[in-house]
């Protein structure tokens, strides 16, 4: 080795621990604006309750009354909880569907999953159907579930079968959307009057009816997505490489789809459950962090998962400024809040996606 | 033709039920129930207007179902009844439309004086509030009982007063909605309507125009209030 060859070397490494460093911190400025935005979330809200009494009633201190602690403990920290888990998992499933399906357009809302849910949800609200021995009120969710995750099979199903490719499940899911919308519709035309305006609402998205209960089961779906994602951060980030390419380095890039897709599924269709159909951040989350990190799945996974937590939860905290007293569905919020950034992000940048 | 019961009924009411009767031919019965809705009516507002009482805060969650959104009218359909009955309904300032959902922590920090759930027999079997034709008096004490312990509910001062009330929600579709007016003017105004009695009113509204009486329990209380 040349003194030459052998400086470019060092230099080399140097660049490349300096590129990890970099992402590292990239990630850890992320946890740090989560941190910050969860806790600007819990600070405010509709009530007269000053962000500092607001802390001070979430941990009991002397001085906080009964209906302070109920409001910190009933209504504010589940919402602002529900936020951040939802947002994490919806960015997390986009992230992943758009590396298995090498598109970057998609995500649990454009590939069906939100309109399967809206669709078990509507005939929940509208006809009452679900399985026996539900109890009502997790009645839209259980239904909500059950259709996200049998779209989510059926694009399995797909994926299986020889010879298809990314863009068939894409055009698939896509055909999905479209059967799913028109069913809904469908639903819609013969619903009451009432049932219409529940619908309406669980559409738009909304954490009003957080429950510990819900953010437990979120939590545990996190809890085993995201370890078993990031454990195939390497097979993703060969994936973006080009599947012939993948597949030269020794990956079972069905196996893989499958994994992922598994993974999509109980993370969209647990979120979309549980909040309705929220669609911006499942798309845009995984944009934003692909802007950051780039496209290595060791620093591009958590960061979607971040940066969909961070949209949540200013989204969250934002709906309650917008329209004092009143509640405006989160899912309305979402898009307004997150648009900037992503616009202000992608026309920053010369090069394409 | 147009009639309305339910976008504004405190001013759409009578001229509706008297178009009905033209339209039908029957603008005496539609004019017997004029003179009555009128005459109900009128009592209310006039010891409204002559006392001018102190309003307190009024919270009508429409369709009361245990942990679903906190709808409110606005200024609008019953909301205005609640205005009318002497009350101040805190859906007023701040729905924009018909109904709107209220948060829960506006609801919580404003901690109203009195919290009225309306309720159907669509909610039977249910966690919401039943009541209405055929309901009897216990089911709908016991749909009431099991809603005032809803997690956000059970918190209001109202509540825990016992100072809770249930609602036939059709009364907010509906010409019966003068029985509405006066069951609201006893439960906003106690001491003022103390020798109100909407049970007659909807007796006699059932002897006098019904073919088929609605019998059963529209309105009830948390028992502490009786």
């Amino acid at each position: 080795m040349t003194i030459e060859q052998a400086a470019a070397a060092t230099d080399g490494a140097a660049r490349y621990s300096g590129f990890v460093r970099n992402r590292q911190l990239i990630v850890a400025a992320l946890v740090l604006v989560l941190i910050i935005s969860f806790l600007a979330d819990l600070s405010f809200g509709p009530s007269a309750l000053a962000p500092l009494d607001a802390l001070k009633a979430l941990f009991g201190m002397d001085g906080t009354t009964r209906v302070q602690s109920v409001i910190m403990w009933n209504v504010r920290l589940p919402q602002a909880v529900i936020a951040v888990l939802v947002g994490a998992a919806l960015a997390l499933a986009g992230a992943e569907m758009q590396t298995i399906l090498d598109n970057p357009l998609a995500s649990p809302f454009t590939l069906g999953v939100s309109s399967a849910a809206s669709l078990g949800a509507a005939i929940a609200l509208v006809l009452g159907v679900s399985l026996p021995g539900v109890p009502t009120e997790w009645l839209v969710s259980v239904n909500a579930f059950i259709f996200a995750a049998l779209s989510v099979l059926l694009l399995q199903a797909l994926a299986y079968r020889p010879g298809t490719g990314p863009s068939v499940l894409v055009l698939f899911g896509i055909a999905m959307v479209f059967t799913f919308n028109a069913l809904v519709a469908l639903v819609q035309y013969v619903a009451s009057e009432q049932a219409l305006q529940q619908f309406v609402f669980w559409t738009m998205g909304s954490i009003a009816q957080a429950s510990w209960d819900k953010s437990i089961i979120l939590s545990l779906a996190l809890l085993i997505a995201f370890p078993t994602s990031f454990g195939a951060r390497w097979q993703l980030t060969a994936l973006r490489l080009g599947e012939d390419r993948a597949r030269s380095f020794g990956i079972h890039v069905q196996r893989l789809r499958f994994f992922a897709l598994m993974r999509v599924s109980l993370l969209a269709a647990l979120s979309v459950a549980f909040v309705g159909t929220v669609g911006f951040v499942g798309l845009v989350g995984p944009h934003i962090a692909r802007l950051l990190v780039g496209e290595d799945h060791r620093f591009f996974l958590p960061a979607s998962l971040l940066v969909g937590a961070i949209v949540m939860s200013l989204a969250s905290l934002v709906s309650k400024m917008l329209v004092p007293g009143v509640l405006l569905p989160i899912g309305i919020v979402t898009s307004l809040v997150g648009i900037p950034v992503f616009l202000s992000l992608i026309l920053s940048r010369k090069d394409t996606l | 033709m147009f009639i309305d019961f339910r976008s504004d009924p405190f001013k759409n009411t009578v001229p509706s039920i008297a178009l009905l009767g033209a339209v039908t031919g029957n603008v005496e019965t539609a004019n017997a129930f004029v003179a009555l809705y009128n005459s109900h009516r009128d009592a209310i507002l006039a010891r409204i207007a002559e006392t001018a009482p102190q309003r307190p805060t009024v919270f009508m969650h429409m369709q009361a179902r245990n942990g679903d959104e906190l709808m409110a009218p606005g200024a609008a359909n019953l909301g205005t009844f609640i205005e009318a009955a002497g009350g101040d309904n805190i859906g007023a300032g701040i729905v924009p439309g018909m109904f709107g959902a209220l948060s829960t922590e506006y609801v919580l920090s404003l901690d109203p004086d009195i919290y009225i759930g309306t309720g159907g027999t669509h909610f039977a079997g249910g966690d919401g509030v039943v009541v209405g034709p055929d309901v009897s008096f216990e089911t709908a004490e016991q749909s009431l009982q099991a809603l005032a312990a809803d997690p956000i509910i059970s918190e209001l001062s109202a509540v825990r007063a016992g100072n809770a009330h249930g609602l036939w929600h059709n009364f907010h579709n509906s010409p019966l909605n003068i029985v509405a007016l006066e069951v609201l003017a006893s439960w906003i105004h106690p001491e003022l309507f103390g020798d109100m009695d909407p049970q007659a009113t909807l007796d006699e509204i059932n002897s006098t125009f019904f073919a088929v009486p609605f019998i059963g329990t529209a309105w009830v209380s948390l028992p502490s209030q009786r």
